[in-house]
């Protein structure tokens, strides 16, 4: 078990090596012949064994866990769910094929389907910069329920989101209550939740479980490090500089008051005289 | 401003035990152009196509079905080549995923509500910060208030802590007016709003360009702990009524 997970993961590292010489040898060099992938468990329940080509990738997978990006050679892959400790002779309970571009970068989660039955999806993920004190929110429909609707604090973040679709959003980072219902209105379709988006992440929020069986829920992802520091730190206005040449504003504001006070004196003498 | 973005999935069939089904990790054009150099014959492998069903209970045998030609050629090179053995190999990392158990859940820090600089005469509260509506360090108008940069570190956690005040404002001296001045090897206390201090020695004292203070590391959320004191200085632009430069303070912990 050991040895094909090593390598599986061998596979994938050495991969990459190799496009990394190449690139750097040459400017022709052909493009990256491996994807990187985030697995993520949504089916709630299942202890798994992920295969993958017929290897033991992922032994023992818990549900509601998500691993590191793993480097997978650019091709057709073949990915086996058994329940864990299931011999691999056994029938899956998925079997799917996976195409892996060059280049890929993104996350295949296993979930149910609208119809119920278990699936994988892919998406790529956005793991760009994100502004300084924001937070990217990226919600994504990965359960058996219909069209569904999600609210951050109360204001209506995503109006409709159909099975599998997705939807990416850049808020202010903080404290916030997700609440999700279906996308017609009504009552929530789960408990809302409290969470914590942190500034310069991307958060990939998966709704998983069953609105049949009102298991509902969420599971996700943070990557981190993709804050943009404040562009300018701008402590001082110049006010009390004495020795620089040009015109200081507060003494202007001095000589400005008091022009102001001889016109309005002017114009009541004036007024007086005229008897308006 | 939310967007929508189908799956991208080009095509998914089905996952019934013993049925094979092909789902495409096909991707967002945007993502996959900024990782790749080239776009060339790479995009070849996002065509889905069906496995052959299986004729036995046992559907998938054969560990290697990489699809393309163009793929083939460097992966069976590094295939051959992994079968050599080697120590070196990561496990693969799995975290929680369960929101509001193992990931999203606030942590809180203690954060610095005052700073003392005896020798230059500093002492000045501290308020948490974020960013103005330009994307610069947000700093409310009063030259006797210092910030602090509430999504980095707290001072003396891991990575660069930033208090920042007025070098003057409206006519009054900041609290950081003398920030220039301060000596290298002087102690300066920061105390948190759990009522604690923490001393932290002076190790550096440098005037930079604006706007290099945010693009070098003084916002940095890994390394050693580190707190950095920032002001203006510099010659003063009467055109942008800015100072050109900032004074930045750099001290580590006792």
């Amino acid at each position: 078990m050991t040895t094909r997970l090593a390598r599986f993961i061998g596979v994938g590292a050495l991969a990459l090596a190799v496009t990394a010489t190449a690139a750097t040898a040459s400017a022709q060099a052909p493009t990256e012949q491996v994807g990187t992938v985030r697995v993520v468990h949504g089916l709630r329940g299942l202890v798994a064994d992920v295969y993958l080509d017929g290897n033991l990738a992922l032994p023992t997978f818990q549900p509601e866990r998500a691993t590191d990006p793993i480097a997978i050679p650019a091709g057709d892959h073949v990915v086996e769910i058994r329940a864990a400790g299931a011999a691999a002779t056994e029938t899956p309970l998925l079997t799917q094929t996976v195409t892996v571009p060059a280049g890929f970068a993104g996350s295949l989660i296993a979930h149910l389907g609208a119809d119920g039955a278990p699936t994988l999806t892919a998406y790529a993920d956005d793991v760009s910069a994100v502004p300084a004190g924001q937070a990217r929110v990226v919600v994504r429909h990965a359960a058996a329920a219909g069209d569904v609707a999600v609210q951050l604090n109360g204001q209506p973040t995503v109006p409709a989101l159909s099975p599998g679709a997705e939807s990416a959003s850049i808020v202010a980072a903080g404290p916030y209550q997700v609440a999700v219902t279906p996308a017609a209105g009504g009552a929530p379709l789960a408990t809302p939740q409290d969470v914590a988006f942190a500034e310069g992440t991307a958060t990939f929020m998966y709704l998983i479980g069953s609105q049949a069986d009102g298991t509902l829920g969420w599971a996700a992802v943070e990557v981190k490090d993709l804050q943009t520091a404040p562009a300018m730190i701008q402590t001082g206005d110049g006010s009390t500089l004495t020795d620089e040449s040009g015109p200081n504003p507060y003494a202007i504001g001095a000589v400005i008051a008091t022009l102001v006070a001889a016109l309005a004196a002017t114009f009541a003498v004036r007024s007086r005289r005229t008897g308006l | 401003m939310p967007h929508h973005r189908a799956a991208a999935v080009l095509g998914v069939a089905l996952v019934l035990p013993g049925v094979a089904g092909v789902v495409a990790l096909a991707s967002d054009a945007g993502v996959n152009d900024r990782s790749r150099p080239g776009a060339g014959s790479a995009t070849a492998p996002s065509t889905a196509r069906p496995v052959t069903p299986p004729a036995s209970p046992r559907p998938v045998t054969t560990p290697a079905t990489i699809a393309t030609t163009a793929a083939t050629s460097p992966t069976t090179t590094s295939r051959a080549a992994a079968a050599a053995p080697t120590s070196t190999m990561a496990p693969i990392v799995t975290h929680d995923a369960r929101v509001g158990v193992g990931v999203l859940t606030p942590v809180a820090v203690a954060a610095p509500v005052r700073v003392v600089i005896p020798s230059i005469g500093a002492t000045g509260p501290v308020a948490p910060t974020g960013v103005d509506a330009a994307g610069e360090l947000a700093i409310p108008g009063d030259a006797r208030q210092l910030v602090w940069w509430r999504f980095g570190p707290t001072p003396g956690a891991a990575g660069s802590a930033v208090i920042a005040g007025h070098l003057d404002w409206k006519g009054v001296l900041g609290v950081f007016d003398r920030l220039a001045e301060t000596p290298v090897g002087e102690r300066i206390t920061v105390t948190y709003d759990d009522g604690h201090d923490e001393v932290f020695v002076v190790t550096a004292v440098e005037l930079v360009d604006k706007p290099a203070v945010a693009l070098s590391g003084t916002f940095a959320r890994d390394g050693d702990p580190v707190l950095r004191l920032v002001t203006c200085g510099g010659e003063f632009d009467r055109a942008t009524r800015h100072y050109r430069s900032n004074v930045i303070v750099t001290a580590v912990p006792a």
